[in-house]
């Protein structure tokens, strides 16, 4: 699919096709303005593209990255919106997330903290009984701690009920031991599709005498030469190189840096 | 999205000016009402019906801008049409549901705004009070709250087009009450020197002047131009046979009013044909270049060549990597928990 950024002649997303295998937990990783919301927002609905389709079968939840609510909503009303809103309403699964992280219901949505609003949408997400969450940026208004709390509960979500989860982050922490999944945008082209472990044992980085070769065959990622020594990121698939050459796997933030510098 | 759900989301979001709006209009029926009956204190009940002409001459606009105007604009603005819109009630869904709801009601209140002309001695059907009338001012609410919404989805921001609808509703207000005079050819009446004009009471006076001989309109001379008075110069200086009188009868002011009902009701129709299309076509409310404006970036290329030497920086080394298959001993591929 592609889509053009509304008001500008250029593409906001080019030529990105990919799949979602059900019950699978995918990043969206990307710097900021790479084209991750635009990619959401297509899969949600709610922006059409120039070309190409994005579809997804069975129910959709969107949370946007800004979490927008109804200021004037006490949180009981949120809940009652939902329910007016969803031809399938679960308001005890919903209900129950904001109990789990204490979201007064006697507030305004305008009254809410930064964090009890990232909980009030996901908790409206949640009741649509979706079977695809797509959320953007959904940790960027919670603490360290809170975080950890609301990746775990969703991943359990995904466990219980099958659920598939898309989430887009320019944080890289948050991608290791959550998504099993990584799709990495760059200006809006896809830069890397796959699992995330097949990704990290596909790239290794040799590091031997000063060379203007890689040492073994493959795409190289990144190239970096200093007085004596060359280093080489190669999409290699874990070919070995022969001596002077050392080879070490990569961590999943020098993968992605090392792909986002490339394409810069 | 049924009737309840309908009702109960219009009612949450938009109860405060609906509450607002329907004390103005109900104020304004009882204040005609009022004048009209003329009891009790002459002085006040004479205001409270000029009062309530005054706000039948903008009913229709304040409902554009308190309900039409902000009905798209501030899904927009605030972006909560993520929440409302989706695979179970879809964007056109819910504007169908909003206008059906919010439309009904301001058409139901214009209609009793028009309800009485608050003029005593019955004269709610001249041109006087030509405004004074259910259907005609049910078509100004109308057309005033489908502006508001249309508007509301073209600028995509409340505080705009709140001002855009008033300017357009007053300039299209302006513009049509100058058309009113001439939806039928108005009646001359021609009357001689010896004859008095037969033009019936409460007509409405478009133009008057001077006739010749041949009954045709003619022009005042300057010699009579500088009298003060015309029309007898005119006569003594036989440069005309008699004056006429361009008039609509009021008998006409139930056909106008129904005309003028007619062209608003086909301006809100069009209006609403222009934003359900505007709507359904995604161009309204895709998200504002603010909202997802990129930088400049250079798209790279995708070709595996390689890339240009850098400085020099020790690559890798950082955080949990673990030694490739094949080198320094690690000869299995090293799982990664």
């Amino acid at each position: 699919m592609s889509v053009v950024a509304a008001g500008v002649s250029k593409w906001a997303v080019r030529d990105v096709s990919f799949e979602l295998p059900p019950g699978s937990v995918t990043a969206v990783v990307g710097a900021n303005g790479s084209g991750k919301s635009t990619l959401l927002n297509v899969l949600a609905g709610h922006l059409p593209p120039e070309s190409g389709h994005g579809a997804i079968a069975g129910r959709v939840a969107y949370v946007p990255q800004h979490k927008p609510m109804y200021k004037s909503f006490r949180v009981a009303d949120v809940l009652a919106f939902g329910k007016h809103m969803n031809k399938t309403w679960d308001g005890e699964r919903a209900d129950e997330w904001l109990k789990r992280f204490k979201v007064p219901r006697k507030l305004q949505a305008e009254d809410l903290s930064g964090g009890q609003r990232t909980h009030l949408t996901l908790a409206l997400a949640l009741g649509a009984r979706p079977d695809v969450l797509l959320l953007d940026e959904p940790l960027s208004e919670l603490d360290p701690l809170a975080r950890r709390k609301v990746m775990s509960e969703l991943l359990t979500e995904v466990a219980d009920r099958g659920m598939t989860l898309v989430y887009s982050t320019h944080v890289v922490a948050e991608v290791g031991g959550v998504a099993d999944r990584l799709l990495l945008l760059s200006a809006g082209r896809l830069l890397l599709d796959g699992e995330t472990d097949d990704l990290l044992e596909e790239h290794v980085l040799y590091t031997g005498p000063h060379a203007s070769k890689s040492p073994v065959k493959g795409p190289v990622v990144q190239a970096k030469h200093g007085v004596s020594h060359s280093s080489y990121l190669v999409r290699s698939g874990g070919a070995a190189a022969g001596e002077p050459w050392t080879a070490r796997f990569v961590t999943l933030e020098e993968l992605v840096v090392a792909h986002l510098e490339r394409a810069a | 999205m049924n009737l309840e759900s309908i009702v109960w989301l219009t009612w949450r979001q938009h109860r405060g000016p609906v509450i607002g709006l329907a004390v103005l209009a109900l104020g304004t029926v009882y204040a005609l009402f009022a004048g009209e009956a003329g009891d009790g204190p002459a002085g006040s009940l004479q205001m409270a019906g000029f009062y309530a002409v005054a706000v039948q001459l903008a009913f229709g606009g304040v409902a554009g801008v308190v309900l039409g105007a902000p009905l798209v604009a501030r899904e927009l603005e605030e972006r909560t049409y993520f929440v409302a819109w989706g695979q179970d009630v879809t964007a056109l869904e819910w504007l169908r549901g909003k206008m059906i709801a919010l439309g009904l009601l301001v058409v139901l209140l214009g209609a009793a705004v028009g309800a009485g002309s608050g003029f005593t001695g019955g004269q709610s059907s001249t041109w006087r009070a030509f405004e004074a009338n259910s259907f005609v001012q049910a078509g100004y609410a109308a057309f005033g709250f489908a502006l508001g919404v249309a508007i509301g989805l073209l600028t995509r921001h409340v505080a705009t087009a709140m001002a855009a609808t008033v300017i357009a509703y007053t300039l299209v207000r302006t513009v049509i009450s100058f058309l009113r005079d001439y939806y039928w050819p108005a009646e001359r009446d021609i009357a001689r020197w010896e004859e008095s004009p037969k033009v019936a009471p409460g007509s409405l006076e478009m133009g008057s002047g001077f006739v010749g001989e041949d009954l045709k309109p003619v022009g005042v001379p300057d010699v009579c131009a500088a009298q003060s008075n015309v029309a007898s110069c005119m006569r003594s200086a036989r440069a005309a046979s008699g004056t006429y009188v361009d008039y609509q009868p009021p008998s006409r002011v139930g056909a106008f009013q129904f005309v003028e009902f007619s062209l608003y009701a086909l301006l809100t129709v069009a209006l609403v044909v222009l934003t359900f299309r505007a709507l359904s076509r995604g161009g309204g409310w895709k998200p504002t270049r603010s909202h997802r404006r990129l930088p400049v970036p250079a798209v790279a290329e995708t070709a595996a060549a390689e890339p240009a030497a850098e400085s020099a920086v020790e690559a890798g080394g950082a955080g949990e990597a673990q030694p490739a298959p094949g080198v320094d001993g690690a000869d299995d591929p090293v799982s990664r928990s």
